[in-house]
């Protein structure tokens, strides 16, 4: 007589919830990988120990400085040598760069829709075209930001000087796109249709292609934001972007006494990051919307 | 009784079955350079006509040159191609060599063309009312629409009953279909003379495909407005036509009337492609296919019609 099967006492594996913090955990550490930033942060870690290994090890002997402070009740990230508050240091500098980054990303793609339009309705497309794009793709050989260092080692730039700057940068990366979209866009049904309803190129130009041009535009800055912001900050970084109080700055003062006072260098750096990954967040949501797709699920 | 064959118009803008000539195109050849450098010319020498108050349809596959023509006779550019030769008249005025201004004029009062995705024609910033409002503005008809309620009837002959219900509504968020009824209204709003369909029944669901090819029938008759409507289906150019073209490799195969085109074609290739009509109820197991002799038929009848004039 054969026994009678009974329910495992303990529930088989396959049944088993996990739990979801974990799941998710696993399930974002999992995409990490495949998409290898898990790797790409790995391999900076190795870089910046092999480039600055002495540096780590060895204890520098800082002369302190009466006015800093550690953080406490008052002042949440403590205070600089100078007795400022760095709460309010770093987020002036946020300011500083974000405003700078905005700027350059608006001036950039602002000036890459006004000269695919003027091409558009200048009536020279195909040569227009042809011109953007190989500005564009001569542009994207250049490496962009040893250009902006040398440049900002002869001029030593002030705010606006550093937004046309990156202004230019942008402008070269992203007209070849900008006049794609209007080609596009004449190649679409209400072209057609506003064009034997009577209407004049021009005006099907600004009355139907402009406006899209300039919702995918906007959409467009808010992408770019994120990396100019770093962007900006590198610069100051090695001395040449904003000098007086900007991210950059804020984070290479507080490298040099990295050991005497590290809340100099942690809060600035951690402002940075997560306010750089809440812009990258942003744009990136921008982007997808701009494609017809629906912003992700961050969660 | 044998049905008697269309007969290429005289000269005096007057066409062979009585009906006064709108529009005729002579030898239209339009060269197009596809993305691999390859030059093809499609349509090839291509003359036909279309008179007031008549259904043209003209059949082809893919490629043939179909709307090649169509965009042709609105006189709009395609891309990578170029007219190289023929003329395209409307009452004797033509519009490959006319001036850019006046082409506009002409467009603006007399011709209307539709394409396949009727919502993608609307500028999509504006409502369906000023939409229309545009187009009265544009064909100079303040005088006789400027009112709404003159609007009405207009509405019911396309088949929207309640157009108070949509006048507001930014093109989105109109149905397809509710959106190609509106594309009529325009035409009809414009009080056009001639209404191009590039492929505009292409996707609509059939029972609006009957009722709007009924609606163009309407319109036939009681505006004696000239429809020129290019199609892949054959079953199109039976139910609306008057006259019908088949397109073969950027030439006519066959021209004549639906019926006679569908019932005795004379070239293989028509043949063929009726034979690739799916029927209800048809006990075959699968559809016709167009072999080698049927092209070979095809490029014979082509080359024939191309030595006439229609």
């Amino acid at each position: 007589m054969t026994e009678i099967p009974t329910a495992p006492s303990e529930t088989p594996a396959i049944n088993r919830r996990r739990s979801p913090f974990g799941d998710a955990a696993i399930r974002v550490f999992g995409r990490l990988w495949r998409r290898r930033y898990v790797h790409l942060t790995a391999l900076g870690y190795i870089v910046l120990l092999v480039l600055f290994w002495r540096e780590f090890l060895s204890i520098p002997s800082g002369q302190a400085l009466s006015n800093w402070s550690p953080p406490n009740e008052t002042h949440p990230f403590g205070v600089n040598a100078l007795g400022q508050d760095m709460l309010k240091l770093s987020l002036a500098g946020g300011a500083k760069s974000m405003t700078v980054a905005l700027v350059g990303a608006a001036l950039g793609v602002g000036a890459g829709i006004l000269a695919s339009w003027l091409v558009v309705i200048s009536g020279r497309r195909i040569i227009g075209f042809w011109s953007l794009t190989r500005i564009s793709h001569w542009g994207t050989f250049t490496p962009a930001f040893s250009v902006l260092v040398l440049i900002a080692v002869g001029l030593r730039p002030g705010f606006w000087l550093l937004a046309v700057l990156l202004a230019g940068v942008i402008f070269i990366a992203t007209v070849a796109r900008i006049a794609r979209w209007f080609e596009d866009l004449e190649l679409r049904g209400d072209t057609i249709a506003g064009t034997v309803l009577g209407f004049t190129s021009i005006q099907v130009v600004n009355r139907n292609h402009l406006p899209v041009v300039i919702r995918r535009g906007i959409a467009l800055s808010c992408s770019l934001v994120p990396g100019l912001v770093l962007g900006e900050t590198a610069l100051s970084f090695i001395g040449l972007g904003l000098v007086d109080g900007s991210w950059g700055k804020l984070i290479a003062d507080g490298r040099e006494v990295v050991f005497e006072a590290p809340w100099l260098l942690i809060y600035p750096g951690l402002v940075a990051s997560l306010s750089l990954f809440a812009l990258a967040s942003l744009g990136w949501m921008a982007r997808r919307s701009m494609n017809g797709e629906l912003p992700p699920r961050v969660f | 009784m044998a049905e008697t064959e269309p007969q290429p118009p005289s000269t005096e803008a007057s066409s062979p079955e009585g009906k006064k000539l709108l529009l005729e195109v002579e030898g239209l050849t339009i060269e197009r350079r596809l993305p691999d450098g390859e030059i093809i010319r499609a349509p090839d020498a291509v003359s036909l006509w279309v008179n007031r108050g008549e259904i043209l349809a003209i059949a082809g596959e893919r490629g043939s040159g179909k709307s090649a023509i169509a965009q042709a006779l609105a006189g709009l550019p395609a891309p990578r191609s170029r007219i190289i030769h023929g003329e395209v008249l409307l009452e004797g005025e033509s519009l490959l060599k006319t001036g850019r201004s006046r082409l506009r004029q002409i467009r603006r009062k007399r011709i209307a063309f539709l394409e396949p995705d009727p919502k993608a024609q609307f500028n999509p910033f504006i409502t369906v009312r000023q939409h229309l409002r545009e187009t009265i503005r544009l064909a100079e008809r303040q005088s006789e629409l400027a009112d709404e309620s003159e609007w009405s009837p207009i509405f019911y002959e396309v088949g929207i009953v309640e157009p108070e219900k949509v006048l507001d509504h930014l093109p989105d968020t109109l149905s397809p279909d509710l959106a190609l009824r509106i594309m009529l209204a325009t035409a009809l709003f414009a009080g056009v003379e001639l209404l191009i369909c590039n492929q505009a029944l292409t996707g609509v669901e059939p029972y609006t495909r009957t009722q709007v090819m009924n609606l163009l029938k309407q319109m036939r008759d009681e505006r004696n407005l000239a429809i020129l409507l290019t199609t892949d289906n054959l079953r199109e150019i039976e139910t609306v036509a008057d006259r019908a073209i088949v397109l073969f490799e950027g030439g006519i195969a066959e021209i004549g009337t639906p019926e006679r085109i569908l019932k005795s074609p004379k070239c293989g290739y028509t043949r063929a492609l009726i034979e690739c009509i799916p029927r209800a109820g048809s006990d075959r197991a699968r559809l016709g296919e167009i072999d080698t002799d049927a092209l070979h038929e095809g490029r014979i009848a082509v080359h024939r019609n191309s030595s006439q004039t229609y």
